[in-house]
């Protein structure tokens, strides 16, 4: 299949920026499957053979419909609070809200110089510099200016608090946000109203700065809500005037909250992106029609509806053309009855998020001899398991080597070959035996602990027992419905079997893998087997401040290579996605990130 | 009766208390409510997030108190928020209002057809057609209901849908569906062989005769009745109505009920202005004139048979009219065929994201989503009030009553009209009301299946997300309508049989 990309290609500065902290490489080749083939066209050329009619235009975009099956019902216009940070959420307002990128299909940041340009201006002090385009307005014809900025800042640095404290003493954030990263870190932004650019100065290096996107909500309706001004609202932030804030932050944190079908008044929402949203039916489908105050190039399609629907009903949906484009976790059954569908188009691949088996490096625990978690890493047949549970969902799945990279990612080979991976890539029974009975543990116990219920990772552990207990390990199946909150915080377990959900940016990962401040639950961070590597540690600490990409992707092959020679955990597999639509659809484009597979939904289009 | 009811309520009061905390309970420690959030691997986010769920959920406080803090809440009407910060009360007048669509249709046309075949089976006792239906109302009844709605969706609407393309009748399937008809036909009018033999050729004949007409017009694509059919089904309801209502012995009513079917036809000929764009009230309105209209027939022609003149053509009057209905949705059909891109029946949600069209346009595609969900709840409840109905029916028909009622000259027509349906009918009321109780409370697999998010969606999501009060929202409507509605079958059934008093 053939896609079209929009203007906003990749460009040198986003591929570099991504660079630094997923040390991955510029993502004008090799791309993932997901992305198919990334021809460098502007939308408007066209290079698909009859489909004239429906193309966007200068007028506008083709009057047609495009649907697509959303799990959850949408809930609130400001998905940057701390309960309605979600995909029910982000899925929708990617066609509302808009900003200086979007996370394209390889986890990384694409910038949108339609909007505007950033760059790293400075290193020392590091300072990034916004600047949005003249032409870049709101919906209801305020200019996206620095107040935005501001906002956004203000939101989601934690600076300010009500006051009031909670039970353990911390004081309760004035603005709800779902996390601070980045934000903390600036030095207080500064500027009037109406300006166009921002400089941003980190007090502390943050070597994600990328991943920050300084416009999210409109500042005018937050200030008008709050009973303010923009000049006001400007004016209270320059004097950390948290009181004369509080009402705005009142309705930042809950104003955008909707019940299914009431929809707020439409001047409260207005739109950033190619999209409004103009009708929302509870429970069944929520309409987002072209912004006509649009200041960038028409959409694809005029109508795209968002049709609320269970996982389970998705397929035969699609099969009956009532939604155009789903995206359900896969499980073999499913593909089964996608692939029999006429004219339907079936894209499987990878996600961000991957299984792994944690040691537990707690003083006192077995697991904190190296030679231990070498013969055990040595029994898990980790081929076995990828063929049994996850190829009928993946055919091309294979077995993941690194930690901090994703395999379908473009620099995933490079990070690994660095690394003593190959060591483990077949089980090596004998040699798994010899170093336990050379640390004479023959016959150790070693429970595996997992949130239960979960079939896929009891059959993970039935196959590590098949193949261990060979070498002379006791594998004792210790799933639970309380681990996650029970025996993984209080370090209950031998060997721990979980996911992460992450990002193609690594600053997430340090506190997996940084020495914890103790070794108890609440402390330990995700480091939830106590890991320790002074090594990892510096190395971390040299990542987090480094702002040269190729340098930063160095350090993460020493992280990589590292924890390759500690072993702290054991990579499995990434977990599978699927995605399936209509071939009459052009331009769906898988996205497991964040962004989520309707990150270029004005792009979708019709035949 | 005031005692009854008041000592009723009071115990039903106590039982849902004890029941509410049960539940509460149950749900509050059913599992982590952060579940969701263990994944995140950026600390500082997941924290973050993890402290907002527990302060909007109140985590920190004990059950038991969160369970009295709800219930206060609950008598100032205030059902709470879940956990994605929404207004459960308004979450859940969505739900109620969902499923009531749904389970409204389903439940009355189960109880109209139930009823009706119940009342021919019991009369046609131990003949084919009685085995028959009791063979089809155990398969349904103990057909899984969430295996018929998914099948349904893949052949009454998927396939079907892909066959509307060439809408076309194999002479294979058109042999095969005369042939059942003729059986069918056969075995429910009954009489002797020479009958029977003549009903099944005669129905042999007009089946196959229907599906070639409709295979070679290609009907399907373009479905309609027009001038002729409706004329001829009008025609057809006056003979129904009048054998229902009266019967043949005297004139008047069938003069009565046929001068109505002439009216109603009238009326569709030059009626259609007002036919083409009405709205619903409209409609209604016309509705009530025309049985008003019918009444008045019936009581200017019916002289000494007055009453039965006039029941006769007022459900003439209700057929025709349904025939017209019929008819004009149809005529609605070719442009909503294009406008859902040639996929009529639909399998999920109960209406066409951004449709808009007449009344009549609307009407269809309402028709089209709710087809499927009603036919899988109306197979399952349509057993049972089969099986109860022709129980009570041939309870009533053994009566004494029944055999004064024959020895003093009455028309079997009047014996089971009057004196046996009327009373096999108690025990069937108070069956309805039970029914209704339990339908409220959601018919949650059905609702899953066909994507609509009603009731059971509202259950089953909070119990999944240990999210407690979308959970008692759902608690609080179905039983406190089991309740109810248990207390009006109890009050009913002393209302309809003399015999039973309360207290």
């Amino acid at each position: 299949m053939r896609m079209r990309r929009r203007s906003v290609k990749m460009t040198a500065i986003a591929a570099a920026a991504a660079l630094v902290l997923s040390a991955c490489g510029n993502g004008d080749d090799g791309e993932t499957d997901d992305t198919v083939d990334d021809e460098d066209v502007e939308t408007d050329d066209d290079t698909d053979d009859d489909d004239t009619d429906d193309e966007p235009s200068a007028d506008g975009p083709a009057d047609t419909t495009v649907v697509y099956a959303a799990e959850q019902e949408f809930a609130s216009y400001n998905a940057g609070t701390a309960d309605q940070n979600a995909t029910r959420n982000t899925l929708v307002l990617n066609g509302v809200l808009e900003g200086f990128w979007r996370f394209a299909p390889d986890g990384f940041a694409e910038a949108n110089t339609d909007f505007g340009t950033y760059e790293l201006t400075s290193e020392d002090p590091q300072i990034v510099t916004y600047t949005i385009n003249d032409e870049v307005t709101w919906s209801d014809g305020e200019p996206i200016d620095c107040a935005d900025m501001l906002l956004t800042w203000a939101a989601n640095a934690g600076v300010y608090t009500t006051g009031e404290e909670d039970e353990d003493g911390n004081e309760t954030p004035l603005f709800s946000t779902a996390g601070t990263a980045g934000y903390e870190d600036w030095a207080k932004p500064s500027c009037a109203d109406g300006d166009k650019t921002l400089e941003v100065e980190y007090e502390n290096v943050y070597a994600s700065w990328e991943a920050i996107n300084p416009v999210t909500m409109p500042a005018h309706i937050v200030a008008e809500q709050g009973g303010l001004t923009v000049a006001e609202f400007i004016e209270a932030i320059e004097n950390d005037d948290a009181d004369a804030l509080a009402d705005a932050a009142a309705f930042y944190n809950s104003g955008w909250v909707m019940n299914p079908g009431e929809l707020l008044d439409a001047a409260l929402m207005p739109s950033s992106g190619p999209y409004t949203i103009t009708d929302w039916q509870a429970g069944e489908s929520l309409t987002l029609e072209y912004n006509e105050n649009y200041w960038g190039e028409a959409p694809a399609t005029r109508t795209i509806v968002f049709r609320f629907l269970d996982q389970d009903q998705q397929a035969q949906a699609l099969d009956n053309r009532e939604v155009d484009i789903i995206d359900p976790q896969p499980n073999p059954d499913l593909l089964n009855q996608l692939d029999g569908m006429q004219g339907v188009v079936v894209e499987t691949g990878e996600s961000f998020i991957y299984e792994h088996l944690d040691f537990n490096m707690s003083s006192g625990s077995p697991f904190e001899d190296r030679d231990l978690r070498e013969a055990f890493a040595l029994c898990v047949p980790r081929q076995l398991i990828i063929d049994n549970l996850i190829a009928p969902q993946n055919p091309d799945a294979e077995v993941l080597d690194a930690r901090l990279t994703y395999s379908f990612q473009p620099d995933y080979a490079e990070q690994v070959a660095g690394t003593i991976a190959g060591d483990y890539a077949d089980v090596d029974i004998e040699q798994s035996a010899a170093l336990l009975a050379e640390a004479g543990m023959e016959g150790m116990e070693v429970a595996i602990g997992y949130q239960a219920p979960n079939p896929r990772r009891t059959n993970i552990v039935e196959l590590i027992r098949d193949s261990c207990g060979e070498a002379g390990f006791e594998i004792v199946d210790q799933g639970s419905d309380t681990f996650f909150g029970g025996e993984l915080d209080e370090t209950d377990f031998d060997v721990a079997l979980f996911a992460w959900v992450g990002s193609g940016y690594v600053s997430g990962t340090a506190s997996t893998f940084t020495t914890p401040s103790a070794c108890a639950a609440g402390q330990k961070g995700n480091n939830n087997g106590c890991y320790s590597s002074e090594v990892v540690d510096d190395l971390y600490r040299q990542l987090l401040a480094e702002l040269d990409p190729d340098a930063a992707r160095d350090l993460v092959a020493q992280i990589e290579a590292q924890l390759w020679e500690d072993l702290p955990t054991i990579p499995l597999f990434t977990f599978p996605s699927v995605i399936a639509f209509a071939d009459d659809i052009d331009g769906v484009v898988n996205n497991q990130t964040q962004g989520g597979i309707t990150w270029n939904m004005e792009e979708w289009a019709r035949q | 009766m005031a005692v009854f009811i008041l000592r009723r309520f009071i115990i039903s009061t106590f039982t849902l208390l004890a029941a509410s905390f049960v539940v509460y309970f149950g749900v509050s420690i059913s599992g982590d409510p952060f579940e969701d959030l263990r994944g995140i691997q950026d600390e500082g986010d997941a924290q973050i997030q993890i402290a907002a769920r527990r302060e909007l959920l109140q985590l920190d406080v004990p059950v038991p108190l969160r369970w009295f803090n709800w219930l206060t809440g609950i008598f100032r009407g205030d059902f709470g928020l879940n956990i994605r910060n929404q207004d459960v009360s308004a979450l859940l007048s969505n739900a109620a209002a969902a499923t009531m669509q749904m389970v409204i249709v389903a439940t009355v046309l189960a109880i109209v057809l139930g009823v009706t075949v119940g009342i021919v089976s019991a009369l046609r006792q131990y003949s084919g057609f009685d085995y028959s239906l009791t063979f089809a109302a155990f398969l349904f009844y103990s057909l899984p209901v969430f295996w018929v709605a998914v099948m349904l969706k893949q052949y009454a609407a998927i396939e079907f849908n892909n066959w509307l393309r060439d809408p076309t009748i194999s002479p294979t399937v058109t042999v095969v569906v005369a042939l059942l008809a003729a059986v069918a036909w056969q075995a429910l009018i009954g009489g002797d062989r020479q009958r029977r033999l003549v009903v099944s050729i005669t129905s042999f004949a007009s089946t196959a005769a229907v599906l070639v007409f409709f295979s070679t017009t290609r009907w399907f694509a373009d479905p309609g009745f027009g001038t002729i059919v409706v004329g001829v089904m009008s025609v057809i309801s006056a003979v129904v109505a009048t054998y229902l209502t009266a019967g043949f012995r005297h004139r008047p009513p069938l003069q009565a009920a046929g001068a109505t079917a002439v009216a109603g036809v009238g009326f569709y000929l030059v009626g259609g202005p007002i036919l083409a764009e009405p709205s619903a009230w409209t409609l209604l309105g016309l509705f009530v004139l025309g049985i008003g209209a019918a009444l008045g027939i019936g009581a200017g022609l019916g002289g000494i048979h007055r009453r039965q003149a006039m029941s006769a053509s007022a459900l003439t009057a209700v057929l025709v009219s349904g025939v017209i209905f019929m008819d004009q949705l149809l005529q609605a059909y070719e442009r909503f065929f294009g406008l859902v891109r040639g996929r009529p029946i639909s399998t999920v949600g109960s209406a066409t994201p951004g449709f808009t069209g007449n009344f009549w346009e609307v009407g269809l595609d309402s028709i089209s989503h709710l087809m499927l969900p009603t036919v899988a709840l109306l197979l399952i409840s349509f057993a049972v009030y089969t099986r109860y109905t022709r129980a009570s029916m041939l309870e009533v028909m053994n009566q004494d009553y029944i055999r004064t009622a024959r020895a003093k000259g009455l028309t079997e027509r009047t014996v089971v009209m009057r004196h046996g349906f009327r009373n096999a009918l108690i025990p069937v009321t108070t069956l309805m009301a039970f029914d209704f109780g339990a339908v409220i409370g959601g018919a949650v697999i059905t609702e899953q299946v066909f994507g609509w998010q009603g009731m059971g969606t509202l259950f089953i999501r909070g119990l999944n997300e240990v999210d407690p009060n979308p959970v008692m929202a759902f608690f609080v409507v179905a039983g406190g309508s089991i309740v109810v509605f248990n207390m009006i079958a109890d009050i009913a059934y002393a209302y309809l049989d003399p015999r039973i008093r309360l207290s």
